[in-house]
């Protein structure tokens, strides 16, 4: 053990000196140049070829018979730049490829693969031919992480970890279980990096925290110093206390193991889905924890253990001393959604590539792998005027509450308020509810016509719309199909699906379909045409039933942006929401005990987490008549305090960026700055004041004496 | 080295002249109450003193008797109830006084997770020390308290001796003007006590004004200036050192070892005067002593040892100004180097303490010491074992001692 701890000391030793870093860094950007150089050559040579061989492609025409489509159908091979690909292989399926009517070659792009897939490495995947610049930006990852490791002195750690790393991988290879080794390989790179951007951090806040010049025997240094020297230390206390330290292995551990629980059997989409879900949950939910116990621990301990005499007997502020442990967590915070994130991002971009079927890559790239904004129907709404008239109309016309009214067991306003509620809901419902047919024998089409307004964007971008509906009709079997009719009265077009009930389907709409006032206009036929062997002729059955839909299951959706950015967007988000507990956990413990200081913060995370879910049970919530009034009391106050608490925490619970980046749908940039100024700024700094206010008066010393 | 502006007036023992009042408590009160603001313990009640700059002041009592209490107020740790308070003319919570201030608590409340190197340089940055002073002063501190060795063990895996050891490096690392220590010597072995009561010496020296809170009461006795002793939060007892124990009802006279006749001969002359000898006995080393010239004998003979080293020399920038521009502060050398040189060795020591007295006892006992000196000269008596904390024989010489260029002479005087 001993001649092991002399050996790591020189080694040690030895990586800390300049000229071993210099010779380290040249050494680096040479094998990184020549390994990533040699790749994207070959790349860029795959691609030239696969593009070359497609511009011949595209000139075959099997009509005109012009000399490629002759050669292809005749040998099954054709020549670029003096090269020949293709062979007898190919000419026995090529003539399906040609198009009888143009004469003109289909799925060009597929062909042109073909014909390059002898001559392209087999280790090299498609995705780096379809985007060799894409290994510019890896190299350039690669050399810049390498050389950060010389540079801040883990060259030693880090080459023992890969070398650990690799030997554990060993196992799994040698019994062909991959996605083990990649699991394994991950986490050892995830550690890796963790601990880089430790030390580099602690470099910056240290660099922050060090007064240039000590402008007097007995100065004061500046607040910006006073909190990097705080957040600094939190950091060391965060990687060396257990408390913290095991969110944050759990997180570094569990990341990359959870690709091996995906199905490869689902479509490619659902696998997507359900790691963007599970990784994301697990990484925004392990920091949230971490943050809550950090934050109080490390502020009600340093209370507790009296630490904090030594800083406050010292030229520190105690509002400098909360913002300091603030910007530690917010700090450790970003580090561990760059890691978690740029693993899920990389792994996503992977597991789109694995959808080889056209039909599964629109799956998944208009549907996982991007940022749409979703738009419902506009509805009629009575006004105030039909309200007030309908509602005094039906309660002049109800006998039996008016005789509750003047008994005196109900109220005129709750009986008006529950009739207006009806009435609405009735109005909105009605829109919403199709009844069977829609297309008269020589009549006009006469079915509802649905207004998706807002369009605009998209019409002008030239994006094809998805419209995603789920319907209900009668009593139905989960295993009915029924025929539905899509019309777009603007152009005449029409199509013809068969839907099951309760379950999600999809359109796809051209952008062409787009009314020039940016509103697309869908009218829908409860029923669907038959062939009718009466009269050997096409005819239009309607449906046996109303069909109906909720009201957020008929919406249309367009891609306003890339999915790249929207889970940028939304890891913003997610670290906003983190500050705000961070701030939350430091300001309760400043003058609660540890134990309490928890229970608050994670009643305040959890309760925000749950608004949507604790205001439609407070709504629907009514006191138990049968209980005695005391508790009927307490029932209501605790409903009233539960409607409190998620009024009060709506944003919290708004905020929900991993839901919409599951769904492919947009984090606006909007909600973003929403986000940042109403939890980022305002709850944070509320919260801080609030602390602070308790804490700067609080006596920190206690009676220590006798009686 | 940089010239002071103000070089304090240093007195006959080379220590700067008392200034003024940097902390004063006028009916200073403390009550501590429950939950219901009813009074639970009045600890600190209606209690007046001051601590002088350049002074080493002692705040005394049994436990529970106010003085922790009282060192929180002055450190805002503690509201007081009543009273007045003031540290440099400003609220203990002002958060600009702290960086003048020092304070070493009862327990070292330190980070565990941190190292000893790491903890001062958290403090250090706090205190505003740019990056070379702040290494250069902990490497200092950390050889001044032996600890260099273990700088990069945790805090954590420390003894209590180490730990006390570190405190006392993050209470000095901003050289301050004010340093406040509660229990100082508690959890240190007696060569650790002993260095801790020169090292306060030597900052009293310099001029920093040190407030020593202790029950130990040889700490505060060798090392205080001046002293309130606290009991029930109430002042019992307050004022200079050598007042409050002086006993002018007696005369201590040294000599070499008298053999029986001499001693007859001598009790001989005090009878004839009417003077009673109460006792005649041979002095005894104090243990203290004892033990530092067995740990010293050990370290000669480079016996190993674990855990801390003993520590070594005053750090520099304690005995020394730096290159900083101070406003104010002292240059103890160059004020000694312009003393007056050193006073005589007294042969004579009377437990009086006060210089006039000491003359007119040296006059009036004048004629029995020339009767006894008509003998044949004897040896010159060796340097007296005074309570002063005066460096054992044996110890190694002081590198305190070479910075100042003191001699035993001037040494023996500032007892």
């Amino acid at each position: 053990m001993t001649f092991l701890k002399k050996i790591w000391r020189i080694l040690d030793d030895l990586q800390k000196r300049l000229l071993t870093k210099l010779v380290l860094s040249g050494l680096v950007v040479v094998v990184v140049l020549a390994i990533f150089g040699s790749i994207w050559n070959q790349a860029s040579d795959a691609r030239a070829r696969f593009e070359g061989v497609v511009a011949v492609l595209r000139e075959a025409d099997a009509v005109a018979e012009n000399a490629v489509a002759t050669r292809l159908l005749g040998a099954g091979e054709i020549e670029v730049d003096g090269e020949v690909y293709g062979g007898p292989d190919v000419k026995a399926g090529i003539a399906a490829f040609f198009d009888d009517e143009t004469g003109g070659l289909m799925q060009i792009a597929e062909l042109g693969a073909l014909f390059v897939a002898e001559s392209i490495p087999e280790w090299m995947p498609s995705a780096l031919i379809d985007r060799p610049e894409f290994i510019i930006w890896v190299g350039c990852l690669v050399l810049i992480w390498l050389l950060m490791v010389i540079w801040t002195e883990i060259t030693v750690p880090v080459t023992f970890t890969i070398l650990g790393t690799m030997a554990i991988a060993a196992i799994p290879w040698t019994q062909g279980y991959i996605g083990v080794v990649v699991s394994v390989l991950g986490v050892g790179l995830l550690v890796i990096t963790f601990v880089l951007l430790i030390r580099l951090l602690l470099l910056i806040l240290s660099g922050l925290a060090s007064p240039r010049l000590t402008a007097s025997r007995h100065g004061r240094p500046t607040v910006l110093v006073n909190i990097a020297a705080v957040a600094h230390t939190l950091i060391r206390e965060s990687i060396r206390l257990r408390i913290s330290f095991a969110f944050i292995v759990l997180m570094l551990v569990t990341l990359p193991l959870i690709p091996l629980w995906i199905d490869p059997n689902e479509p490619v989409r659902y696998q997507l889905q359900n790691f963007l879900s599970d990784s994301m949950s697990l990484v925004y939910t392990l920091a949230a924890c971490m943050t809550l116990v950090l934050a109080c621990a490390t502020v009600s301990f340093e209370v507790r253990d009296r630490q904090i005499w030594h800083l406050v007997t010292k030229p520190m502020g105690r509002l400098e001393y909360m913002l300091g442990k603030w910007v530690g967590l917010v700090s450790l915070n970003l580090i561990l959604l760059t890691i978690g994130g740029v693993s899920i991002f990389s792994f996503t971009q992977y597991l789109g590539t694995r959808a080889t079927d056209p039909m599964q890559a629109i799956e998944v790239y208009d549907e996982v792998l991007t940022a749409r904004v979703g738009v419902l129907p506009t509805f009629d709404r009575l006004t105030e005027d039909e309200v007030r008239e309908k509602a005094t109309s039906e309660y002049d016309g109800d006998a039996i509450l008016r005789s509750e009214v003047d008994a005196g067991e109900r109220t005129y306003a709750d009986s008006i308020r529950s009739i207006v509620r009806r009435l609405r809901k009735e109005h909105l419902d009605k829109q919403r509810a199709i009844s069977a047919g829609g297309l008269e024998e020589g009549k006009e089409y006469d079915g509802r016509v649905y207004e998706f307004r807002g369009l605009g964007p998209a019409k002008a971008r030239g994006q094809n719309l998805t419209l995603r509906y789920q319907f209900h009709i009668g009593r139905s079997e989960s295993t009915d199909r029924y025929p539905i009719m899509f019309r777009f009265p603007s152009s005449g077009e029409q199509v013809s699906q068969d839907f099951v009930p309760e379950q999600w389907h999809r359109l796809l709409v051209p952008a062409g379909l787009i009314d020039g006032d940016g509103t697309l206009r869908v009218q829908i036929l409860n029923g669907g045409f038959s062939f009718s062997p009466s009269d050997a002729t096409e005819r239009f059955f309607p449906n046996g039933a109303t069909l109906f839909f909720d009201p957020t299951d008929f919406e249309v959706l367009w891609q306003a942006a890339s999915f790249e950015a929207n889970f940028m967007r939304a890891m913003i988000v997610n670290w906003t929401k983190l500050a705000f507990l961070a701030m939350l956990g430091v300001s309760t413990a400043t003058f609660l005990s540890f134990s309490i200081a928890v229970l608050l913060s994670f009643t305040v995370f959890i309760g925000g987490s749950m608004t949507s879910f604790i205001t439609n049970s407070v709504s629907m919530f009514r006191p138990d008549v049968d209980a005695i009034l005391p508790i009927q009391i307490v029932q209501v106050g605790i409903a009233w305090i539960a409607s409190s608490v998620a009024f009060l925490l709506e944003p919290f619970g708004r905020a929900s960026p991993n839901t919409l980046v599951i769904e492919g749908r947009l984090v606006a940039w909007s909600g973003v700055l929403r986000d940042l100024l109403v939890i980022g700024l305002l709850w944070s700094s509320l919260v801080l004041g609030l602390g602070w206010a308790i804490f700067r008066r609080r006596e920190l010393a206690t009676y220590s004496g006798h009686g | 080295m940089m010239t002071n502006l103000q070089t304090p007036k240093v007195n006959m023992a080379g220590r700067p002249t008392v200034g003024e009042p940097i902390v004063e408590a006028v009916g200073l009160t403390k009550i501590f109450t429950d939950f219901w603001k009813r009074a639970k313990a009045r600890a600190v009640d209606g209690v007046d003193f001051e601590i002088r700059r350049h002074e080493i002041f002692g705040l005394l009592g049994p436990n529970g008797s106010g003085k922790s209490t009282t060192i929180k107020m002055i450190l805002g740790l503690l509201h007081k109830s009543s009273g007045r308070l003031s540290v440099f003319n400003r609220e203990p919570s002002d958060v600009a006084v702290k960086g003048r201030i020092g304070y070493l608590p009862e327990e070292s409340y330190l980070y565990r997770y941190l190292n000893a190197q790491e903890t001062l340089d958290y403090y250090g940055r706090i205190f505003g020390l740019d990056r070379r002073t702040r290494n250069r002063r902990i490497d200092e501190l950390l050889d001044m308290v032996g600890l260099a060795q273990v700088k990069r063990r945790a805090v954590g895996e420390y003894s209590k001796g180490m730990s006390r050891r570190l405190g006392l490096a993050q209470a000095l690392i901003n050289d301050p003007e004010l340093l406040i220590l509660d229990e100082p010597t508690s959890g240190l072995d007696p060569i650790g006590t002993r260095q801790v009561k020169d090292l306060l010496l030597e900052l009293g020296r310099r001029g920093t004004t040190i407030l020593l809170s202790s029950h130990l009461l040889t700490d505060v006795e060798d090392v205080c200036d001046r002293m309130v002793i606290l009991y029930g939060g109430k002042i019992r007892k307050e004022g200079r050192t050598e007042e409050l124990l002086a006993d002018s009802s007696h005369t201590v006279i040294r000599t070499s070892r008298l053999d029986d006749e001499t001693v007859q001969q001598v009790e001989g002359v005090l009878q004839g005067r009417g003077i009673g000898i109460d006792s005649i006995e041979q002095p005894r080393q104090r243990l203290e002593e004892l033990f530092m010239g067995i740990v010293e004998q050990a370290q000669l003979e480079a016996t190993d040892t674990s855990g801390a080293l003993q520590g070594g020399e005053t750090a520099a920038f304690l005995t020394r100004d730096e290159a900083v521009n101070t406003g104010e502060g002292d240059s103890l050398i160059d004020a000694l180097q312009q003393e007056a040189p050193a006073a005589a060795v007294r042969s004579v020591e009377t437990t009086t303490g006060d210089t006039k007295v000491k003359e007119a006892a040296d006059q009036k006992h004048g004629e029995v010491l020339d009767d006894l000196l008509a003998e044949p000269e004897a040896a010159p008596p060796a340097a007296p074992v005074t309570d002063a904390p005066s460096k054992p024989a044996g110890h190694d010489g002081s590198v305190i001692d070479d910075l100042l260029g003191d001699s035993d002479e001037t040494r023996s005087s500032n007892g």
